[in-house]
């Protein structure tokens, strides 16, 4: 027995000794008095350097991409204490405590990264001062992906997911092996808030439906939607029907093309739980498509192109690469729920391009979209980038005024959402390699300037260097969604549903409402 | 001495006889199944786990019932890669169940049943001997006996403590494996009613069986209740989708065997049956010869051995393990491996394409593709008898220089079957032809976090980072020459214009000819031969491929066709002149009769073209073009 309790004591000193050295060795000041200054900035993984950053933001790890034995990490601003983090290894973790205390004390000041490398000679030598801004402005809290491998015609394992920004957990929303791998597709929310939400889910075992939640209630419409939109009110969404055949190419790096060779625009009246259909937005001989609404819910904005083909049958369908969609919107009076007459906003014909998914900030004044060299679906075209359009200054000269993003690269940009403040444009894009999408932030500033994307922080600053996902349709919201996974996907797996008659066959309804 | 007494001398045969069962179980595992195989999958086993190193793959798996348990067999199923590795886990885990079943048959006074033990060794040879992957639920199944067995241990006599005891082992359990909890609950249930005449507490134990997993499983994990009480046993969904049902009945088998045994014993004492035996049992029991305990130990030791070999016999399948061996080859371009592991299926399509990349690559296609007797979609894996093979396609392809469809290959593939490294060196090298250099450094950056791929991976990523272009590696050039640049998309109404397309790319893809040619030869169509016979002169044969000598021989002989060497180097050889006149003399013996002339044909004309186009002109011309 007394063996035994000597045993223990043992044990217990030694991880008691083990915790102390661990935290002495953690928590202990360094002071570099000798250094060598070099000229360069650092190189660092993922580039954090020059950047506008939400006050709010999770620590920006990053991988320091000098060579060293050892690295010390100084991240201060004009107030409050800063951080030191003292690291054997190039991966530079910021404490979460520290860093949300830091920024919250200099919003609309700099923050600064000195980085100092230990060379093999034991010299320590320190780099050019990284600098970033913090803005004043927070960014939603929440952001929502849909995460999936780049596929072709098949999938598996898909879901959405839910982001903190302010911290690195991500949960998942609904996880498509809760109703045997079928598929989450696009998902929208009302005014950057999780009481109304939408989500298009395709499963061959649970029929193909729309899942609606408003606050505690979900149900769902079995058909096949595609992409919605919330009007501002919450009484209504505009749905479109699409189909959208996956073609191969033998000969281009990205081999996947999307062309969309039937769409219309319906809408869904939440109250009356009817769908109606205008015959200016479900036009036979027209592809409707990305329906948006403005924040004041007056007009709807969408794509449009004339269908270049009479078989719809056919996909690819003929003529297929000269499908470039212009840039409409329609007014719209919910009161009396009457709607007024499509006005182009930016025409293929002018900018050569085809436009997709218009999306307005907020506040009302941008209206942001992506261009690429023709068909509906961006995320496939390497040349896709975003553009901004200054929606006051295009109303007061009745010309269109836009400009190509300053955050645009090499590679496609899509996929794009505004935070609830207008300040803020998360968007995916495949920078760096052309196959996964990640998600980027940027600040806007009242100008309609975009400062430099960053990449959403990780835990691990090299974690998307080897991750197989692509991030898709990111969404800002305020706040997270309240339905658990296993509430929405029982709504799917059930087999009650909202009825509603839709005289639709095809892409293009045979009758108009 | 001790050691010469009878108790002991009767512990030692037994432990002899499991040493020796389980040696010979492990000896077989490793070197007549060869596990190895089974971690290859050969595009039949879809449901093997990856595993990486790094903490967040580890995170993922702690969030749901049973997420530990997998994250162990994913870790353990790695070690298949060698095949006496996995072996040994393998036996190591069947040991650990006989034992439990050993200790639990004990346990309820039952040593006449200890035989029961070596039921699931069998069991689980017949699942290897059909190159099947259960491990995650079998392993979920170990873990609950072993439970089983901790709970046995924990012998308390008071009820309340054994109580106690009992749900703390359930919800740690119910965690660790899921759905296979059931099997503890029952079991421990009746044990409690066998052992310790309990009925209050085996009847709390098996309403258990419904409680833990509703109250774990759908309260705290949010899971569905038809999920919660079927994760990680063979009856849950994902199971069923990512495994095709060979050997699942011994699946339910090993789930099933010891509660219904145990149940069955419990009847049998609650009604006291009487076991009547066949007289001719009583008689031969009673001889004092039978009686004497080594003859019974050689005697038991024999049928267990006999019953073995039967179960092995039966359930090993020698053409699927062939079908796993050539792809395994194939994989690695083991090229004259894959023609001996050919030989024990010889007729099926995938081996047959893997035969035709073998006998390319060895230089031998245009001399023995014709006694393959394969249909021209074969070559490729396409048409309307091929679809969704994309595990089998993608080397093909790759191998010509199409490799837009490669990727495609790939893509479905690893949806299908997971990130397994096998798809993902291939992405890596597809990004690194097209210069997709950091797509290429992502999928080799994930193959760095495995267990075995990590060097080659490393290699590669300093390979990009010291040579960008990648000038100096010979595979990637090789390939780079051979990719399309011309516009159009990834479906070709036939296999000869896909192959057209790609030597109007590189007039020097060999493989593009040999494939084109030897598609002609297959359908008969000699007139598409002869006019793409001039490009023989792009590449450097030093003779004619024996089949193709003896096509020219037969357009020559045609008066409308024209000859095809005329003013070329090489010249037809005078073996096959001699065959020529050989098989046509031969032919003609059988005046017409031309099946009889098919069955009778000598056996070394056989294999000639001539025999081919005589005896198969109709079959396939014109359906796979």
């Amino acid at each position: 027995m007394r063996k035994r309790y000597r045993y223990f004591s043992i044990i217990v000193l030694f991880i008691l000794t083990a915790s102390v050295i661990f935290f002495i060795s953690n928590n202990r000041k360094v002071s570099i008095d000798r250094y060598s200054s070099m000229k360069q900035l650092p190189k660092i993984h993922p580039d954090y350097c020059e950047t506008v950053i939400p006050p709010n933001i999770a620590p920006l790890n990053f991988l320091v991409e000098e060579k060293g034995i050892q690295y010390f990490v100084k991240v201060h601003s004009k107030q409050g204490t800063p951080i030191e983090i003292l690291s054997r290894t190039p991966k530079i973790k910021i404490s979460e405590d520290s860093w949300h205390e830091l920024l919250s004390l200099n919003r609309g000041q700099e923050l600064l990264i000195d980085i100092f490398v230990k060379a093999e000679n034991k010299e320590w030598n320190k780099f050019q001062t990284i600098t970033n801004k913090i803005a004043n402005e927070e960014i939603d809290a929440f952001l929502l992906y849909r995460k999936i491998h780049p596929s072709h015609n098949t999938w598996c394992e898909m879901g959405l997911y839910q982001r903190n920004l302010q911290n690195f957990r991500e949960t998942p929303v609904l996880k498509n092996d809760r109703y045997k791998y079928g598929c989450a597709h696009c998902h929208t929310f009302c005014n950057n808030s999780t009481d109304k939400i939408s989500i298009s889910t395709r499963s061959g075992d649970y029929k193909s439906s729309l899942l609606i939640v408003e606050g505690d209630k979900i149900y769902k419409i079995v058909e096949k939607f595609g992409f919605t939109s919330w009007h501002p009110s919450g009484r209504l969404l505009a749905l479109t029907v699409n189909y959208p055949p996956l073609i191969l190419h033998a000969n281009r790096n990205e081999m996947r093309d999307i062309v969309d060779v039937d769409s219309w625009i319906g809408f869904y009246y939440i109250d009356s739980e009817e769908i109606k259909t205008i015959p200016q937005l479900s036009r036979k001989d027209w592809l409707e498509n990305y329906p948006t609404w403005s924040p004041d819910g007056r007009y709807l904005y969408f794509c449009n192109a004339k269908m270049l083909w009479t078989d719809t049958k056919t996909a690819p369908p003929e003529h297929y690469q000269e499908s470039k969609y212009s840039l409409y919107r329609i007014s719209y009076d919910i009161e009396k729920d009457q709607w007024g007459e499509i006005e182009p906003i930016l025409l293929a014909d002018k900018t050569g391009l085809s436009m997709n998914q218009p999306r307005v900030s907020p506040d009302g004044r941008w209206l942001t979209f992506s261009m690429c060299g023709y068909s509906c679906w961006p995320s496939y075209h390497p040349d896709s980038d975003l553009y901004i359009l200054d929606l006051k200054t295009t109303e007061e000269t009745g010309k269109p005024v836009y400009r190509k993003m300053e955050i645009n690269s090499d590679e496609c940009e899509s996929w794009h959402t505004w935070s609830s403040n207008s300040r803020w444009v998360v968007f995916s894009s495949k920078k760096g390699n052309p196959l996964f999408n990640r998600t980027y932030i940027s600040y806007v500033d009242e100008s309609g300037k975009l400062y430099k994307a960053f990449v959403v922080p990780h835990i691990d600053p090299t974690f998307y260097d080897s991750y197989l996902i692509t991030y898709t349709i990111p969404e800002l919201v305020t706040e997270p969604v309240k339905a658990t996974g296993e509430k929405l996907a029982r709504v799917i797996r059930s087999i009650e549903n909202l009825p509603v008659d839709m005289a639709i066959t095809g892409a293009t309804p045979k009758k108009e409402n | 001495m001790d050691i010469f007494k009878k108790d002991h001398l009767e512990e030692l045969g037994t432990a002899c006889r499991g040493f020796a069962f389980f040696t010979l179980f492990y000896l077989y595992l490793w070197l007549y199944v060869d596990i190895h195989l089974i971690y290859h999958g050969a595009g039949k086993i879809r449901y093997f786990p990856v595993f990486y190193k790094d903490w967040l793959f580890f995170r993922e798996y702690m969030s749901y019932p049973g997420g530990l348990v997998e994250y162990v067999s994913a870790f353990l199923s790695q070690f298949f890669y060698f095949s006496w590795t996995g072996s040994f886990i393998i036996t190591l885990q069947v040991w650990v169940i006989g034992t439990f079943v050993n200790s639990f048959i004990e346990s309820v006074n039952a040593s006449h049943l200890k035989w029961l033990r070596f039921i699931p060794p069998i069991f689980f040879l017949v699942l290897y001997s059909q190159y099947t992957f259960y491990f995650t639920t079998t392993m979920a199944l170990t873990v609950a006996f072993c439970f089983i067995w901790l709970y046995m241990k924990f012998n308390f006599k008071n009820k309340s403590l054994r109580l106690i005891v009992f749900f703390i082992l359930s919800a740690i359990l119910y965690a660790l494996v899921g759905g296979a909890y059931i099997v503890f609950a029952l079991l421990c249930g009746m044990y409690e009613l066998l052992s310790k005449r309990q009925w209050r507490t085996s009847l709390i134990y098996l309403l258990s069986t419904l409680i833990i997993p509703y109250i774990e499983g759908v309260f705290i994990y949010r899971f569905s209740s038809i999920d919660a009480f079927t994760i990680l046993t063979p009856i849950f969904w994902k199971f069923k989708i990512y495994n095709k049902t060979d050997g699942v009945m011994f699946v339910y088998g090993l789930y099933l065997f010891l509660p219904l045994i145990t149940f069955a014993l419990i009847i049998w004492r609650i009604f006291n049956i009487r076991l009547v035996l066949p007289k001719f049992i009583c008689k031969v029991s009673e001889i004092s010869f039978i009686k004497n305990k080594n003859i019974r130990w050689f005697i038991d030791t024999s049928f267990l051995f006999l019953v073995s070999a039967v179960a092995v016999y039966f359930s090993f399948d020698s053409k699927q393990k062939a079908f796993f061996a050539v792809d395994y080859y194939a994989y690695n371009r083991m090229w004259p491996q894959v023609l001996k592991a050919a030989r024990d299926n010889p007729k099926h399509d995938i081996v047959i394409a893997a035969v035709n990349r073998a006998l390319y690559h060895s230089g031998q296609l245009g001399n023995t593709a014709i006694a393959l007797r394969q249909n021209p979609g074969t070559l490729l894996l396409v048409g309307k008898y091929h679809k969704d093979l994309y595990w089998y396609q993608f080397d093909i392809f790759l191998d010509l220089g199409y490799v837009n469809k490669a990727e495609h290959d790939l893509a479905e593939a690893l949806e299908f079957y997971g990130e397994r490294p096998q798809l993902l060196q291939r992405m890596a090298l597809i990004n690194m032809v097209k210069g997709n250099l950091g797509t290429a450094r992502i999928y080799l950056g994930v193959l760095n976090k495995m267990l075995f791929y990590s060097e080659w991976a490393n290699e590669y990523l300093n390979r990009i980072e010291s040579d960008p272009t990648l000038s100096m590696d010979k595979q990637v050039q090789h390939l780079r020459s051979l990719v399309i640049d011309r516009e159009h998309l990834l479906n070709y109404p036939t296999i000869d214009a896909l192959l057209l397309e790609l030597l109007k790319k590189n007039r020097h893809n060999r493989m593009a000819f040999e494939y084109l040619m030897t598609c002609y030869l297959l359908m008969n169509d000699l007139n598409s031969f002869a006019k793409n016979f001039d490009r023989f002169e792009d590449f450097k044969y030093l003779r004619i491929p024996r089949l193709f000598e003896e096509a020219i021989l037969i357009i020559g002989s045609d008066p409308s066709g024209r000859v095809l060497l005329q003013g070329k180097k090489l010249k037809i050889s005078t073996q096959t002149f001699q065959r020529f006149n050989s098989f046509f003399k031969t032919l003609n013996t059988f005046k017409g009769d031309k099946s009889k002339a098919f069955r009778e044909f000598p056996d070394d004309l056989r294999n000639s073209y001539f025999f081919y186009y005589t005896f198969f002109k109709n079959v396939y011309s014109g359906e796979e073009k």
